[in-house]
Parts: structure tokens; C-alpha cells; sequence
């Protein structure tokens, strides 16, 4: 958006500072500069209450503003944009294809959960060119209707996706916009035609961002998607591998620590969890085990075939943004297994082997049997 | 030879290792078990409690039909190399597993694929049915598929 200048207005304390210090403040609307302040308070009154018992005096004042304000500018920032856009330093999403999923999963969110008082989603800035580089962020701009809480939930909903953009390390660049005199003012609409990737009360799935942009890559130099395998040792896992027999995918099989089993063939790496079984305890060290995992892996798509093992793994893919795919296993022939009925609202795509469970889970396909 | 299959799964599966080794010592059928985690004191079968993969998928080869555990695994060994497949579900009520077995067991056998052994007790006349028993496909693996034009649109 800002175009590249040059001298010590680029030095990177100055930037941080400067963001540090407005964080946009002068750019948004009131009613999401209202909004802003409003969340920036309930953290100072917080770190204040906390300080009061260990910080005398004004120095408590101080610091929790500091702190307030800071954490306003993490939380409630585009940190990673700052990064990656206006000072060059490292970028995530440098690829194409996880640019755009980043973003179908933003229009799948907007439809799935919609915002009430938002009219649009678009996005402007070098996309709307076509121009995709190292150094892209998304400006994205959510157009609210007309009234005051209107403004102030599509307000709240720009805030939740720049805390989910930040856990996941995504450049995005979001406000809300109230009016289209405000549009017109602060938008290049003359060099830029925006992209709508939202609108209210649209039917259907939402308009393809990925085409929008950038012709699709040819089948051939497409990357191959990053997939984590997680499931029991066993007759899950013999499941998982058949369903999944010659998918073009590189993946990372985690499974348990067991000493017949082999790393199966295709497969980058073998990794190991400990089985939850049924205690909380061992839970929570299997939790910590996927947190590092997926970490690792960033896988952009989990696929499983369930048990215990795999609940902690899926559920922190779906934060950091990956996909969802559960093959129920074969021995449900009338009912889910537990893991699977626990999982099936948060699968992206869900397969069952037998056709009678579609019937009670209108969600799920029909896939044959892997047997 | 006969080959059974009790599986990896860490429960005992004791019913059925009794009724086959009491069969092969009542009929002399040559038997070889894959015992898994079934303590049990074979007396006139040859056993072992657990096999590579490799090994598994010879003996498969090599044998006339299979008596095995409910569970998937086991299962898709005998079929995926066309051998009849007899299966018996573990039952959870005995503590033989975690899981339920017979849904899947009921299922391909109302499909033809598999003989389904509920009770042990009726073990010899399954033998005698899977010794000219052919198994009806089933029907047809589409999950890959799916799953590689859900990749495709990522």
C-alpha cells in the first residue's frame, strides 16, 4: 500500500516505533479506533490490577500502559505484515498456493460464521494487479453497514482475524471501513479494482480467490501439499496408508512408539506420540508432543484415522490453519467411533467407508472400502 | 496350512486360540498362529506372537485359508491376497478389545467377502465351508480419489 521510501523514515527502529507508537490509529474510522481503545483498556486495567500488589506509585501507571500498548500493537496489530511487507525482513506465505488457502479459509470463515453488519470482504493493493512477490501482504478491508454496532462487530471480527493471522504468521493488513465515501477517500479505487472475496447475503461458495488473482500453475510444477498422518499403530494406520495409496503428498507418519512397526514406504519421516488412551495426564504430554510436531511440520493438511492419538494434532492443525481430512475406519459400519463423531465439526473433509453413516452425518462421503 | 491371525491388538484373545488349538489337535490340521499379545500354551500348533510384515504377507501367500481376528488389518491381509477369510470379532463385553469388531465382520459378510465366526463353537463347520468358499469383491477403494482432488483445490 505504502509505496517504497527511502533515508531513515525505512530504518527499521523508526518503523517499529512509529507502528508501535499510532499503530494505524490515524488511518482507521472511530468507531474501530473506539473499538481499539476499548480492548487496550481492558489489558492496562488487567496489567494494573496485577502490577498494584508489586509496583509502587506512578511507575505502575507507566508500565502498564506500556505494557497495554504493547501488547495492543502484538495482539491487535499487523506485526508480520510490518515484516514482511514494509521492512523486507522475513516473510511466511511466500508461495502462492498457501497465500491464497490462507485466504479461502478467511471466505470459508465469513461464510461459515457470518459477521452480522458486514456488507463485504475485498481486497486491494498489489493483488488487484495481479502482482504477487516475496514480499506480499494481504489489505484486506471489511466494508461495514451503516449504525454504530454495525461498524463496532465488524470491528471485533477485523480484530479476530489479526489474532488468528498472527498465531499463524500470515501478513494480513485489516480494517473496517464504514462507509463508501471513507472507501473512496483512503483507496486507490482508480488503480485498484478490488477483489471481492465476500459479500452479504452471496449463495453458493464464495467466489474463487485463488483464479482471481494468478492463472493456476500447471499440474505438474505444483508443488506437492504438505501432509502429517496421524493415527493409531495398527489397523488405523494400515486404513490411513490405503486411503491415501498413490495421492500425490509429501508426508510424516506420527503414530505410537511400537516395536513392529516400520516406516511405510513414501513417507518423509516417522514420528512418535505417546497413546492418551484415557488419561488426562498422558493427554497432556501428547499434547505437547503435536504442539512440537506441528510446529515442525507445518503440515498444510492433517489427515487421520483417528483414536485419542490424533485429537490434539487435529485440533492444533485447524489453528494454525491447516486441513482436516478424517477417514472414518473401516470397522464403523453403523455408528462413528468416538474420536470421529468428537471430530466430525471440524473436518474439512470427512470419508466414511460405509454408506449407512451418511444418512446420520450429512456431511460425510462415501468412499468405498479400503479393504 | 491354515494361518491365524490374532493381531496386535494388546488384549488377549484367548477364545479363539483355544478353539482353534483344540480343532487342530481333534482334525490334525497343520496351523500356524501369529499370537499377538494372547498368552496361550499351544499344543499342536506351530506359533509365534509377532511377524514383520514381510513374513505375514509370505505366510498369506502360502496358505490355503485364514482364521483370523476381527480387525481390519488382519482382515485385509487375507483378502487383498484372495484367500478365504474366516473372522471372528473380539468381543469388548469379554475384554478381548477396546473396539467393536462384529459391525465390520457383519457387514462383509452380508457382502460375501468373509465367513463370519461369532461363536468359536461353530469353528469346524466355517472351516469346511472356507475350504470351498470364493470371496465376492468389494466394493471399490474411491477414497484416494477424493482425497487427491481435495489436495488438487487446496
Amino acid at each position: 500500500m505504502s509505496k517504497k521510501k527511502k533515508g531513515w523514515r525505512t530504518w527499521a527502529p523508526v518503523v517499529v516505533g512509529r507502528y508501535w507508537l499510532f499503530q494505524g490509529m490515524f488511518y482507521m474510522n472511530w468507531i474501530e479506533r473506539l473499538h481499539r481503545l476499548a480492548m487496550e483498556s481492558l489489558v492496562f486495567l488487567l496489567a494494573w490490577s496485577i502490577f498494584y500488589f508489586f509496583i509502587p506509585g506512578y511507575w505502575r501507571l507507566v508500565w502498564a500502559l506500556l505494557i497495554a500498548h504493547t501488547a495492543s500493537m502484538v495482539f491487535n496489530g499487523h506485526l508480520f505484515a510490518l515484516f514482511k511487507h514494509d521492512l523486507y525482513w522475513f516473510g511466511f506465505y511466500k508461495r502462492w498456493d498457501d497465500f491464497a488457502a490462507y485466504v479461502a479459509g478467511i471466505q470459508q470463515r465469513l461464510h461459515g460464521r457470518p459477521c452480522s453488519g458486514l456488507d463485504r470482504a475485498e481486497v486491494y493493493g498489489s493483488l488487484t494487479r495481479g502482482r504477487f512477490t516475496d514480499s506480499s501482504d494481504l489489505d484486506l478491508r471489511f466494508i461495514a453497514e451503516p449504525g454504530f454496532w454495525n461498524g463496532w462487530r465488524v470491528a471485533h471480527r477485523a480484530f479476530e482475524e489479526r489474532l488468528r493471522a498472527l498465531f499463524t504468521v500470515f501478513p494480513i493488513d485489516i480494517y473496517m471501513v464504514h462507509s463508501e465515501s471513507e472507501l473512496t477517500r483512503k483507496m486507490n479505487l482508480a488503480r485498484e479494482k478490488p477483489i471481492g472475496i465476500f459479500f452479504a447475503g452471496q449463495s453458493g461458495p464464495p467466489p474463487p480467490f485463488h483464479e482471481a488473482v494468478c492463472p493456476e500453475p500447471e499440474a505438474a510444477d505444483r508443488p506437492r501439499p504438505r501432509v502429517l498422518i496421524v493415527c493409531s499403530a495398527g489397523g488405523h494406520l494400515m486404513d490411513v496408508l490405503l486411503a491415501t495409496e498413490g495421492v500425490e503428498m509429501d508426508f510424516d507418519i506420527a503414530t505410537f512408539r511400537l516395536p513392529h512397526v516400520g516406516i511405510p514406504a513414501g513417507a518423509r519421516a516417522l514420528h512418535f506420540l505417546i497413546d492418551p488412551h484415557t488419561s488426562l495426564w498422558k493427554f497432556g504430554v501428547n499434547a505437547l508432543q503435536s504442539l512440537r510436531l506441528m510446529l515442525k511440520i507445518r503440515p498444510r493438511v492433517v489427515i487421520t484415522t483417528g483414536a485419542g492419538i490424533a485429537l490434539a494434532c487435529a485440533l492444533i492443525g485447524k489453528f494454525l490453519g491447516a486441513r482436516l481430512i478424517y477417514v472414518e475406519i473401516s470397522a464403523s459400519v453403523e455408528r462413528l467411533s468416538r474420536t470421529g463423531a468428537f471430530l466430525y465439526g471440524y473436518a474439512d473433509l470427512f470419508i466414511v467407508q460405509w454408506p449407512e453413516l451418511c444418512k446420520q452425518y450429512p456431511r460425510a462421503v462415501y468412499g468405498g472400502c479400503v479393504l | 496350512m491354515i494361518l491365524v491371525l490374532l493381531g496386535t491388538n494388546p488384549y488377549p484373545f484367548e477364545r479363539l486360540a483355544r478353539a482353534v488349538d483344540d480343532l487342530a489337535g481333534r482334525l490334525g490340521w497343520d496351523v500356524f498362529i501369529q499370537s499377538g499379545h494372547t498368552v496361550y500354551d499351544f499344543k499342536h500348533c506351530r506359533f509365534v506372537p509377532f511377524l514383520r510384515r514381510e513374513d505375514v504377507l509370505a505366510k498369506v501367500h502360502v496358505c490355503e485359508f485364514m482364521i483370523v481376528q476381527g480387525g481390519c488389518g488382519s482382515i485385509h491381509e487375507g483378502l487383498a491376497a484372495g484367500k478365504p477369510v474366516i473372522a471372528a470379532p473380539r468381543q469388548p463385553e469379554l475384554g478381548e478389545s477396546q473396539d467393536r469388531q462384529e459391525e465390520l465382520v457383519h457387514a462383509l459378510e452380508s457382502k460375501g467377502c468373509v465367513i463370519g465366526l461369532y461363536d468359536v463353537t461353530d469353528l469346524e463347520s466355517a472351516v469346511a465351508h472356507a475350504r470351498t468358499f470364493r470371496a465376492a469383491p468389494l466394493p471399490p477403494n474411491q477414497i484416494p480419489s477424493i482425497i487427491r482432488n481435495f489436495l488438487k483445490v487446496l
